[in-house]
Order: structure tokens, then sequence, then C-alpha cells
């Protein structure tokens, strides 16, 4: 193991320059193409792939394809098992299951997508500047996430909701008098944007520290080491080497995240600030049904049957992506 | 290590700061008005009058100006006078007390078991990459992950209470070693499993490709001391991190378990004050719960240089 | 590879142990009791046999399915007696423990441990519990009552008129008793008192303890129903010494009683209390329950199963839980006679419901008995709120609602009449169903649908909790869900309370001079008089054609109780009314 780390001790080794340049641009160049193909090689993560891609779909084409509009009820079918005219049956006041099911993707895929995204992007570059910021950079930040990490994430999800969505509404209502903007008009998506946007305040430190605590190991491996003996710049090395080989924890955590905040949605609207009646939200459905769980099995065990697959299949994605994407599990067969 | 632990402690207290001035400023410029809020909860009759209610924010300290409140609100806390909760009449202090100790034990019971389950099961999943057994292990901890608690809580004890008859519906709180406990501490362990798991695994999995395993293994050290001598250590450094996120989340779920088997625990304090929107409460338990969630960290912190000798304690 | 294999088994074998491990932990401690209990009663069922089979046709009338509570004469105990008579019940969350401040939970057994004057029986019927007796004079403005002579505090010291105004003197003041609910409706009429409620005096005038046992009430005006307001659980009185203590006075076991049980524990943290037998209980009638053991269950999932497991002889449920045992267990079933109104009150402040041919709109375009009969699973077919006034009470009228019914052209004419003219310019509706349980959130669910079929509105907005989930949207929430009951089971008192409390600017200052008139003559009204029951369902329906609820049930609240429960029986103010007689058994 001290090989390489050693040469560079020596001074300007002209062969062990040339051995770390080559050790380093090994991965980079291929790094997408070879990622997609060991993809397609995993078996869970491609049934991953599919889940997740399904998601998306029905997300998107959900209109088009729901059998009915989610919200229509019919009283006096109320709670029927599955018929040939609703193949998963009916809800506690008659509105068609498979429909709800179809219009709680969209939510969930919504939800978790809005909370994640923009968690990855605050605590990536929270996490670079961290590392690379200099002392006081590191400081601050650290101290930032150790601030909001020490906040429960509900409770300040929850503050945040409380506090800002009506001003932030308030600017809208505003703004639709004086622009008439059509995308304005109803403004349910807008609080989605809000409520599960304020996630991402919650849940960026946890990248950020990812991002950091990686980029601090990498640093003192020997290839970085190397590259940085024969004179390649530290930004360089952070792009090629560091930002590539630390997005590994990243991805997986991130599928963690995009499950939490489908799960953690049914939390919020449990304390009245998430996804609201009759907006179809899986955690809505498991919740209202909890109490009929014994003579009404399948009204709970639909919705969470659900999400328990877009989980998983979510976080497979997840592991095969990571199997794929990072370039240290190359050979990672070793038993 | 003294000089950094010092040096640590020094730096959580402008953090609790921040943390307070936040929360703080939160509560305060938010739409909820405390006072109204008090008589709605204590169903007071005479809601609307302005006179009560200038008396009721007089008496709270709530008609001064923001620094002034702020203030206030820092120098009682630190002598000890938390404060009373809106609704119940309750000491905050006292009643932190009561039920943090309770939580803590679950928590850290269903952290060290998380730990012993799950890095001998993530190794596994590693060793066994891309088998059914690693399929297996890592999906069935991410359905138990994914069914929430308010549905496995309820699942639980049918299965042990009407089906097999192994107890009665545990309840209440009467100390760590009692059988009352064991559900609550499973169901806990059910949703950092997974995370552990994964780390576990992945963590496994790089230090396998490292190059001084591979040399350790070219030198001819078996598969399993390998394992113990090279790749366990290494694999607990992401562990270790997610255990910071671990305490939170037991928080978070304590919340519900109390809820289900009459726990006195933080989770079921915090749930009233969030549920009633009582301030005085949510600013004491937002207090506790950075405290402990700070103290988790460093303790993070100070774990990390013995795995990995090239992270130093200054850095 | 190999070597890594066996040792991998290890490392199998530890967790398998491990799992085994906890596996025997939940086994273990809990095993133990109930062994032991099993055999004692083995032996005495074998002792007897004989005798149980004798009192099964006794038996057979208390089990039968009772839609109204009866009073039957009580089963005597005989040799069924369970040898443990400790009562076990469960139900969801109680907060206080104290007469003045009792709002729900604590009812069941709060005015046997701090007795009111008077008490009504499962029938309604007033009858004497720590008072012996009353007069009322000629003129009605002077009623004298009578302490029960024998009665004595849990410490042996006598419990005299001055308790009880010391004690009421606290429960009235608003600065002492905090979110009290002993207020107007009990006392409104007792000289001084609304001074004091107003926080204007602190002397309570009207009540002056003549003697020791002797109390005497001046009213400011004639009240027939006065007596029965005495019966009321909030008026059940604590020892100002206790409650001086604080909040939680009675939470340590040392709060003195006068009724003949007592608490002896109440753990705030385990969300439990036990009561036991008051040692110094006066009473000629002795009870056979040594001990009620009253556990807090929030989620009802939980005391659902602990039911099942027979863990718990009675409980109380809030939710639909227990329409899946209605059938099986009807035995179990004891309604209790309290009549209520569920329904959401409709802010006629707000815009648009300030029209009020919006709220008829509103209440004609849903299908109420469908929703009720979807949204309760069927189990209130019957229950569906159609007037203020319940089967159960006095002067009843069915379909006393003016113009009230399922009508969607008419809704659509009303709408049409509206200032507003259209549905484009109504504006946000917005519901809270002021708690979590889904019967509440299916109506609402139920009603926005049927206002989009039928009205084509779609602007609505539903939370489900409680109004603080609005946030800065609070005060603009139109439809909020509430409910009122009859506590004084007194018709004219019900729907002139129902007005004074929707009245009020906190509420949603409902005006109406027609009923306030009718309400003048109501108060002071003989209910024996030919004309109350006519002036009664006038007032009703003059209220109710101010459109100014959207209805939802009549509810009755139900107690549940296993079979082994003896004599169980529950008056108005869900009081276990016949505790003295219940016992507990074999089982």
């Amino acid at each position: 193991m001290s090989q390489i780390a050693a040469a560079p001790s020596t001074g300007a080794n002209r062969a062990a320059q040339l051995a770390a340049l080559e050790f380093a641009q090994k991965k980079p160049r291929s790094l997408w193409q070879d990622a997609l193909r060991k993809l397609m090689r995993n078996r869970l993560a491609v049934i991953g792939l599919v889940i997740t891609g399904l998601l998306i779909f029905t997300a998107i084409a959900g209109d088009w394809i729901a059998p009915y509009p989610y919200t229509r009820q019919d009283l006096l079918r109320t709670a029927e098992g599955p018929t040939w005219d609703h193949l998963l049956g009916t809800d506690e006041v008659g509105r068609d299951l498979l429909s709800r099911i179809i219009g709680g993707a969209r939510t969930a895929t919504l939800v978790a997508f809005i909370s994640t995204f923009f968690s990855v992007v605050i605590g990536m570059v929270m996490g670079i500047i961290a590392s690379y910021g200099g002392r006081w950079a590191n400081l601050l930040v650290t101290r930032l996430i150790d601030i909001t990490m020490s906040i429960p994430t509900v409770l300040l999800a929850a503050m945040i909701a409380a506090t800002f969505k009506p001003l932030i509404l308030n600017q809208a209502k505003a703004l639709y008098a004086t622009t008439g903007w059509a995308a304005l008009k109803n403004t349910g998506w807008l609080e989605l944007l809000i409520v599960f946007g304020g996630l991402s305040v919650v849940f960026w430190p946890v990248f950020a520290r990812l991002i950091r605590g990686q980029i601090l190991s990498l640093r003192e491996k020997e290839f970085i080491e190397a590259a940085r003996a024969v004179g390649v710049p530290e930004w360089l090395i952070a792009l090629r080497y560091l930002i590539p080989n630390a997005i590994g924890p990243v991805i997986v955590y991130m599928t963690f995240t995009l499950s939490s905040g489908m799960v953690l949605e049914s939390s919020l609207s449990y304390l009245g600030i998430g996804v609201m009646p009759p907006q179809a939200s899986w955690g809505n459905m498991i919740q209202s049904n909890i109490g009929s769980w014994s003579y009404r099995p399948w009204l709970v065990a639909v919705p969470a049957a659900t999400l328990a697959i877009a989980t998983l299949g979510v976080n497979f994605l997840g592991d095969g992506l990571n199997d794929a994407l990072n370039p240290q599990s190359q050979t990672s067969k070793v038993v | 290590m003294f000089k950094y632990l010092t040096g640590r402690f020094i730096l959580a207290i402008p953090t609790l700061l921040a943390v307070m001035l936040i929360v703080f400023t939160l509560t305060y410029i938010s739409p909820f008005d405390p006072v109204k809020l008090m008589l709605l909860q204590n169903e007071v009759r005479q809601q609307d009058d302005p006179e009560l209610i200038a008396r009721i924010r007089r008496q709270y300290g709530y008609d001064q100006p923001y620094v002034t409140q702020f203030v206030n609100y820092i120098t009682r806390t630190v002598q000890g006078n938390w404060g009373i909760s809106i609704n119940g009449q309750r000491d905050i202090l006292k009643a932190v007390m009561a039920t943090l100790p309770i939580s803590a034990q679950l928590g850290l019971a269903a952290a060290l078991i998380t730990a012993l389950i799950g890095i001998p099961l993530g190794a596994l999943a590693a060793l066994k990459q891309n088998s059914w057994l690693d399929y297996f292990i890592v999906g069935g901890t991410l359905v138990l992950r994914t069914i929430p608690v308010y549905v496995m809580g309820p699942l639980m004890l049918i299965l042990f209470v009407l089906v097999l008859h192994w107890m009665k519906v545990p309840r209440g709180w009467n100390g760590l070693f009692n059988s009352q406990t064991t559900l609550p501490i499973i169901i806990l362990t059910f949703g950092p499993l997974a995370v552990v798991v994964r780390q576990t695994r992945q963590a496994v999995l790089e230090v396998f490709s490292q190059d001084y395993v591979r040399t350790a293994k070219a030198k001819g050290l078996s598969t399993y001391a390998t394992l113990v001598r090279h790749i366990l250590r290494n694999a607990l450094i992401p562990v270790v991190t997610a255990l910071g996120f671990i305490t939170e989340g037991l928080i978070a779920s304590s919340v519900f378990l109390d809820n289900i088997f009459a726990i006195p625990g933080f989770g079921s304090l915090s749930e009233n004050a969030f549920r009633q929107l009582d301030y005085p409460v949510i600013l004491g338990i937002t207090l506790v719960s950075s405290i402990l969630i700070i103290l988790t960290n460093t303790l993070v912190d100070l774990i990390y240089p013995f795995l990995d000798p090239r992270v130093t304690l200054e850095s | 590879m190999l070597p890594f294999r066996r040792r991998l088994s290890v490392v199998l074998a530890v967790l398998a142990a491990f799992s085994l491990a906890v596996a025997v932990a939940c086994q273990s401690a809990p095993a133990a009791p109930q062994v032991t209990e099993r055999v004692v009663t083995q032996v005495v069922e074998k002792v007897v046999e004989k005798v149980v089979q004798q009192t099964v046709v006794v038996e057979k009338v208390v089990e039968k399915p009772l839609l109204i509570t009866p009073t039957p004469a009580p089963t005597q105990a005989g040799a069924d007696l369970s040898a443990d008579q400790t009562l076990r019940y469960v139900t969801r969350g109680f907060s206080r423990l104290d007469p003045a401040n009792e709002s729900g939970f604590g009812r069941f057994i709060i005015s046997h441990i701090w007795m009111p004057l008077f008490l009504r029986d499962t029938k309604n019927n007033l009858q004497p519990w720590l008072a012996t007796g009353y007069e009322i004079s000629p003129d009605g403005l002077t009623i004298t009552v009578k302490i029960n002579p024998k009665a004595v505090w849990s410490d042996g010291s006598p419990v005299t008129a001055k308790d009880a105004k010391d004690y009421w003197t606290y429960g009235l003041d608003p600065d002492q008793c905090k979110g009290c609910f002993l207020g107007a409706s009990e006392f409104g009429n007792v000289k001084g008192a609304k001074d004091i409620i107003a926080g204007k005096s602190k002397e309570l005038v009207g009540v002056v303890a003549k003697d020791d046992k002797t109390i005497e009430f001046q009213l400011a005006a004639p009240d027939p129903i006065f007596i029965n307001r005495l019966a009321k659980f909030n008026t059940g009185f604590a020892k100002m010494d206790d409650v001086k203590k604080g909040p939680l006075y009675a939470s340590d076991g040392t709060a003195r009683a006068n009724g003949p049980f007592m608490v002896k524990v109440w753990d705030v943290d385990k969300k439990q209390y036990e009561i036991v037998q008051n040692p110094k209980w006066w009473g000629d009638k002795k009870p056979t329950i040594t001990r009620i053991i009253a556990q807090e269950a929030a989620d009802e999932n939980v005391s659902f199963i602990q039911w099942q497991n027979n863990e718990v002889d009675a409980a109380q449920w809030l939710t639909n839980i227990r329409e899946r045992i209605r059938k099986d267990q009807s035995n179990t079933f004891y309604q209790i006679p309290y009549p209520t109104n569920f329904f959401f009150p409709l802010w006629i402040g707000l815009a648009p419901l300030d029209d009020i041919n919006v709220r008829k709109a509103l209440a004609w375009s849903v299908d109420w008995d469908k929703a009720i009969a979807a949204a309760w699973e069927g189990a209130r077919n019957d229950r569906v709120m159609k007037t203020h006034l319940t089967p159960e009470l006095q002067c009843y009228k069915k379909d006393n609602w003016p113009e009230f019914g399922y009508n969607p052209a008419k809704a659509k004419e009303a709408l049409a009449k509206s200032k507003y003219g259209s549905v484009d310019k109504l504006g946000k509706i917005r519901i809270t169903t002021n708690g979590q349980s889904p019967n509440y959130i299916r109506t609402a669910e139920i009603m926005a649908e049927q206002w989009k079929q039928n009205l084509g509105i779609t602007d609505v907005e539903i939370k489900p909790g409680t109004l603080d989930a609005w946030g800065q949207d609070a005060q603009s929430v139109q439809v909020r869900r509430g409910s009122w009951g009859a506590t004084i089971p007194d018709p004219a008192d019900m729907i002139i309370g129902l007005y004074n409390y929707y009245s009020t600017p906190a509420q949603i200052s409902l005006k109406d001079d027609e009923f306030a008139k009718l309400a003048d003559t109501l108060v002071s009204m003989k209910r024996d008089d030919p004309k109350f029951c006519e002036t009664v369902q006038k007032a009703e329906a003059q209220l109710l054609s101010n459109y100014y609820v959207l209805p939802m049930i009549w509810d009755l609240y139900e107690y549940n109780a296993k079979p082994w429960v003896k004599n169980f029986g529950v008056n108005v103010d869900n009081n276990w009314y016949t505790l003295l007689d219940v016992y507990i058994a074999k089982h």
C-alpha cells in the first residue's frame, strides 16, 4: 500500500508522475457509459429502474390512464372489494381505489423529487464550500450544519411551512391579481412546493456532511496525493476525482431521502400541513383507514404495499446506480 | 483530547444560541398568536375580550419588543426557569427531566441493537453481493423501514398479543429491562436498521476494492482476517456517521411509539406540544433535542479518529 | 472461501441466538402472573359451579341489547362473584380531575368521588345524591337544599355547606379556576354568579350556608329546572384545602372525597388512574367493586386489542372501531342517553356565507342520508341530524327544520338568487373538521364532492385537524365542525344554550331577535305547561330557519362492558350511575 504514496516524497520522479496520471485518468472518461452498461447488468437495478420509470410515467400520465377521476364518489358503493369496473375496489367514500393510487403516485413523486432535488443541490454546494473554502468557511458551514441538524426535522419543517406559507401565498395572490398568470390561479401546487421545498431546508445537512466527510477522507488517499504532487490544480482534483468519487454515498442517501420524503409526507399531512383531502396521497389513504383495518384490510394494504414497492424500486435503482457510478466498486467482487 | 473536548463544548454554546434564536424567531413571526391559542385551548369563553388578552400578554411578557423577549427567554432558560406549558400548566423543565431519561434509554437500546444486527447483516449482504440473500436483507430491512410506525405498532401487537399470546399489550414504563419495552425497542430499530445495513454494505464493498485490501489479500491473508482487520473498522466510518442521523430519527418515531404504548417519554411530550402549538414547550423540546444531537455529533467526531487514523480531531 | 463460510455460520448463529433472546425476553415476564390467575379462577369455578347455573336466567335479562339504557332491578351478587373486584377501563385521554374543570373523560366516575347534590338515574329521573331533598319557596326564587347529615369527607370531617360554597366560588372565578366548565349554564340564575364569571366580584352572594348542612340558593329569576342544574357533574365539590395545591391536586391520593370512591393515584405520565373505595363512605349502600384502573389509550387500535385480549372490562371508543363487534357482541354495548348534535356551524359573518341563500344552497345540495350512511359505515343511518332536538328529548318533533331536505334543483335556484349569483364569484370555502376523526373527514369530503356535482363549486379546501392548522387563514374558515349536547336533558335549556353560545362574537355572531323573544318566555316556563312543547318547537324551527349549520348526526356515545360486568348502567352525564350495584362475575 505504500508504493504509490511513497513516490511523491522522493521528489519529481517522472515515472511516478506518469503512473499517478494514468491511475487518475483511468476512470472518468468512460464513467457514464460504463455505469449504464453495469446498471443494465444488475437484475435488481433493472427492476428498480422499471418501477421508478413506471412511477414517473404514472405521475405524468395519471389523468389519462386513471379509469375514473380520483375524486368521483359513489356513495352507494363504498369500501367494495375488487370488481370488474373497479379493479382494486372502492375506498371509504366510494372512490375508485386504483384511480386514487394513481393520483397518489403523482403526489408521492412530486413530493419526493422536490424535497430531494433542493436538498441535494444545497447540500453539495455547502459540502464543497466546507471542504475548500478554507478554515472560516469550514467552520461556518459545519456550524450551520450542526444548527440545522440540531432541530428536529418535523418541527422545523412544520414551523417553516406555517410561517412562510402564508407570506408566499399572499405574494402569489397579489402577483396573480396584477399579472393574471394562469399558473397562479390554483395555488395548490405552490403549497406543495413550499411545504416540501421546506423539507430540503431540513434534509440538506445530511448531504453536506456526507460530501464533506467523503472529501476529507478521499483527500488523504494515495491517488489524490499523487495527483496533487504532480501539480494538478486543487479545483481540477475536486471536479474530476473527488466529487465523482464522493457521489456514491450521496446517491445511496438520496434514495433514502426520496423514500423518506414519501413517508414524511404522511406525517406532515397528519399534523395538518401536508397534502389535504380530497387530494390523493398514499400516506393519507393509510391514515384514514387504519382504524378499520380488520374489516377493510385492502384499504390499508393497497396503499401501504404501493408505498413499499415504490420505495423499494427507488432504492434498488439507487443501489444499482451506486454500484455502477462508484468507480471503486469496479472490482468489488472479492469473495 | 481534553483541549479538543473543551473546544467542542465552547463551540456548542453559540450553536445552541443560534438554534434558540431560529426557533424563537420562527415562533415570533409565525401567524399563530400564542395568547389566542392559550384562550382557545383552555376553552375560555371570553375569547375576544381585549382586556383579558392584554392582561395575559403582559403576564407572559409578550408585549415586550422582540429583542427584550429573546434576552428574557435566554436568561430565564439559563436560570432553569423554562416556564409553564400553555394547557397543562406543567413545569416544562420538570416535564423534560421526567420524560427524557425514558426515551434516552429506549433510544440507546434501539441504537445498540440496530448496530448489533445491522452491521453483521450489512457485511453479510456485501459478501454475498447480488445474491438472493443480499436482495432479501436489503429489501427486507427497507420494507420494515417503509411501513409507518402507526401501522407497524398495531400489526406487531396483533401478532404478539392476539395471535402468539406471548404478552399482554405492553403499557407504560417500568424500567428498561422489562418485557414491556421489547416491542417498542424492536419497532424503534426498524427505522434505522435499513440505513445501517446499507451503509455497512456499501462501505464493505468499497473497502474491498481498496488497494490495501487487495495488497493484504495478495499477501495471503484469509478473507475473514481481511474482513476483520481492514474492512470492518473502515466500514464503521459511514455507520458511525449515520448514527448522528439515527438519533434524530429515534426522536421522531418515539412520537408515535409513545402514543401507542403509553410510554411517558419525550415523544408524547413533543406530540402534545406540536399538536397544540404549545410554544413554551416547543421551545424547551427544541433546546433539549438540540443538546442531544450536538452531543451525539461530538461523540461521532470523537470516534472518527479511532476508526480512521488519517482523520485527526483538529480537521 | 470455505473457512469464511464456516465463520459466516458462526455470525449467523450469533444473530439467531440474539433474536431468540429477544423472543424469550418478550415471553418471560408477563406469562407468570397470567398463569397464577388462571389457577385461582379454576379453583373458584369448581366450588361455585352449581350456583352459576342458577343465576343464568337473571343474567340473560341484563345482557339483552337495548337501545335506551334500562334500570333493571340489580342482579344480586351471589356465588358468581369474582374473587377480584377490580374493574379495568380504557378510554381516550383524560387531562383533568377536578369537578368544575371536568369536560369529558372523567365523567364516568367523578360524581362518585365528589358528589353533586343530586344525580340523574339512567332514565333521567332526579335522585338525591349528596343531598337528601330540597324545598322551593312559593315565588320560586329561594331554594333550600339539605345535605345528607351523615355525609363526611374521606378524612372523617363532616361535609358542610361552606365547603360547597367555597368550591363553587372558586369554580366560577375565571382567575382561579382557569378554563373551567362550571359556569352560567349551572349557576347563571344564582345571584352574584354572573359577576364572578365576568371577573367583577369574588363573592357568591346567592349561595348562603344556613347551617352546616343547609344551603340556600337565591335566584335572580324563577328557574323551573334549577334542581336539574344541581345534578350536573360540574357542581360536585372538592375540599378547597386540596384544590389550592394546584391543578394536579388529585394526583397523589391525598385529595379528600365525599363519595363512595376516591382517587388513590393519578399517574399523569403513565396516563392511568387508580380509584379505590372511600374507607369513610357514609352511604347505606356499599360498593362491591374495590378498585377501578382507568387507562388512557390515545390510539384506539391499541385499546381495541386490549379489549379483544380481555385485558379490560370496560371501554369507551370514539371512532368506528367498535362497529365490528356490534353484531357479535351486542350485549356489551351501553348507550349513553346524552343527546348531542354533531354538525358544521357556518361562520355567517364571512363571505360568501353571509348570504342565507348560499347557506341554503349548501345545505340542500347534499344528500345527507347517503352521506351519513357512507361516512359512518351505516352505523348512524337513523341518527342523521334533521333537527336540534333529538328523539330522546321531550318535545322532539320530526322534520322541524323548515324546508330542509336534499334538492339539487332548489339548491341551484337558491344560489342563483343569492347576491353572488354564480359559482365563480363565491370565492374559496374553507372547512376544518376540528379533529382527526375519519367520520368528520369523510363527511367533509362528501360535502365538497356533492357541491361540485350539484352546484359546480370547486374552490373548496378541507383541513383535517384543528383550526390551528390553518395558520393565518384561521380567521377566514367559514365551516368549522362543532358539537352541542344537552348536558341537562331539557329541550328549552338545550336550544337556548346553543343560541347563547353561538351568538357570541367568538363563535358565529348569530342574531335572531325572534328566537331571543321566544327564549325569554321559555326560560321561566313551567315544563308541564301545555304550551311548553309548542313554544319549544316554534323556537327550534325559528333557529334552524337561519340555516346556520350543516348537519351531521345526533351522536350517541356508548360504553362497552364485558358480559361479566354485571348491573352496568349509564346516565345522561356519561356517569356510571349504577356503580354501587356493579360487580364482576366469574369469567
